[in-house]
């Protein structure tokens, strides 16, 4: 397929660039114009590992899930039982392994206030929670503004 | 009298200029001979659109010719902010040693500006958020890193309850901590696209431990040199005073002892956590809890993610123009402190 889509990215940047930013240099959009291009030169590194990351990240929630369900009140040890037990949803469908960390990480969100935060599967989650920062695929610091009076 | 804004503008397709006249018109009695020049719009603010230009006119108390900067509230932006709460706090600093720039005119509802508005006077100076490690020599940048100090020191010193600004801010007493987490946790459910459970971890670990604070101050909210203007070896003017409120003492030395942005507030081997907090002391003869002050750092990354997600809801609504994308340098940052505890 090509262009590819990092192809496409890196041509639009260029353009942008050579073409968008000569014309509005010195005025605020040009700030704005650096910081869109910024990004999209991140994507163009990073778009193929989302897809990836989401799979290992979905695979862990789930099994911290399942180490913490007992640990978790009944109510929400049920829910998490019930997520864990749906379909595997198509593994080539990025939004819908998107969907599906979405639905694992809520519950996360809920195990991580409800269970014992001295106990090894609260810091089994801590621990992957910096993996995940660790890993994370699209990350860009935007720039500071330049020194100005 | 026909409208006097004068041509030496850019474009200024918002109008600022006209609305600027008409707001000086109906704000100070008696203008006469009423001229604005030199119009731009200026970058650095990331959550007000800024312009400056000059006015100069006549009223029965002379002739006046000011060095204003408008700020005025785009549509998106990264805070939700009271401007009627940033103009009383400026009005209050006024006479007080805080290096603040005076605020002369507020649009509150943004009557005339077409959303609220503050303007000021303009202050000289350079904004560099690295000046404490710029190529300035070192006793230059030592000596701005305790004006620093010494600002937040004054900001503390503020008699608020004399300026009545518990009319403008709410006072949480000894409930500080508390209200902030509260504050930035209604902030957080409103604005978070997805579920971020670390954000939740570090939630409750904060709640766990927080502290009733023994005195309310003012807090500047945001206290960086990034907000600041330094000319030579002095600062002129502390800015942004878009997030001050009544809080904790520790809420804004937490900010510039927050380990995620020493590069900002720090130098290293002669301007750090250790060095701060004895100045700090020195200053105000108020000791510091370690573990107190590791609790406002946790925090300081906890509210600043929570700021990074709300330019995330605002760049999806299209609202706002820079992307942001999931603060991972702070979720590792602050999983560090809580696992490291008080050092």
């Amino acid at each position: 397929m090509r262009p590819t889509v990092a192809e496409q990215l890196a041509g639009t940047c260029l353009a942008l660039e050579r073409v968008v930013s000569p014309e509005i240099e010195g005025t605020p959009a040009a700030e704005v114009l650096r910081g869109l291009v910024k990004n999209l030169r991140m994507l163009e590194t990073s778009w193929a590992a989302i897809l990836p990351f989401l799979h290992w990240d979905v695979a862990e929630t789930a099994t911290l899930l399942g180490r913490a369900r007992e640990a978790a009140p009944a109510p929400l040890g049920a829910r998490i039982a019930e997520a864990l037990d749906e379909a595997p949803v198509d593994p080539l469908d990025v939004v819908a392994v998107d969907v599906r960390s979405d639905g694992l990480r809520a519950l996360l969100s809920e195990v991580v206030v409800a269970i014992d935060p001295t106990s090894p599967e609260h810091g089994a989650i801590a621990a992957h929670f910096d993996e995940r920062a660790r890993r994370y695929p699209m990350r860009m610091v935007p720039d500071v503004p330049k020194a100005g009076g | 009298m026909p409208p006097s804004v004068a041509e030496e503008h850019e474009p200024d397709p918002g109008g600022v200029a006209a609305h600027l006249e008409r707001l000086i018109r109906e704000r100070v009695p008696g203008v006469e001979d009423l001229r604005l020049t030199g119009l731009v719009r200026i970058s650095g603010g990331l959550s007000r659109e800024n312009w400056v230009l000059n006015a100069a006119w006549r009223d029965t108390a002379g002739e006046h010719d000011l060095p204003l900067i408008v700020r005025r509230d785009p549509a998106g932006s990264l805070l939700d902010t009271e401007r009627r709460e940033e103009f009383a706090v400026l009005q209050a600093l006024e006479p007080t040693p805080v290096a603040a720039p005076r605020a002369l005119w507020l649009d509150e509802d943004g009557a005339v500006f077409g959303s609220p508005s503050l303007v000021m006077e303009r202050v000289e100076g350079v904004c560099d958020w690295f000046v404490l490690n710029s190529d300035r020599s070192e006793p230059v940048r030592s000596g701005l890193a305790r004006a620093f100090l010494e600002q937040l020191v004054w900001i503390q010193h503020v008699d608020w309850r004399a300026h009545r600004l518990d009319g403008a801010l709410k006072d949480p007493g000894a409930d500080a901590a508390v209200a902030a987490l509260d504050r930035w946790e209604g902030e957080l459910r409103r604005v978070a696209l997805e579920p971020v459970p670390e954000l939740e971890l570090v939630l409750r670990w904060l709640r766990e431990r927080a502290r009733r604070s023994t005195r309310t101050v003012l807090v500047h909210g945001d206290f960086k040199p990034g907000n600041a203007l330094v000319v030579g070896d002095r600062i002129s003017a502390v800015l942004d005073w878009e997030t001050a409120h009544l809080g904790d003492p520790l809420e804004d030395l937490g900010w510039i002892t927050n380990p995620v942005r020493a590069k900002e507030h720090q130098i290293r081997g002669l301007w750090e956590r250790e060095q701060i907090v004895a100045a700090y002391t020195a200053a105000t003869g108020h000791a510091v809890d370690d573990a107190e002050l590791t609790w406002w750092n946790v925090f300081s990354c906890w509210k600043l993610a929570v700021i990074v997600l709300t330019g995330q809801h605002e760049f999806v609504a299209g609202r706002f123009d820079r992307v942001h994308h999931s603060p991972t340098w702070l979720i590792r940052a602050m999983l560090r402190m809580i696992e490291e505890g008080p050092r």
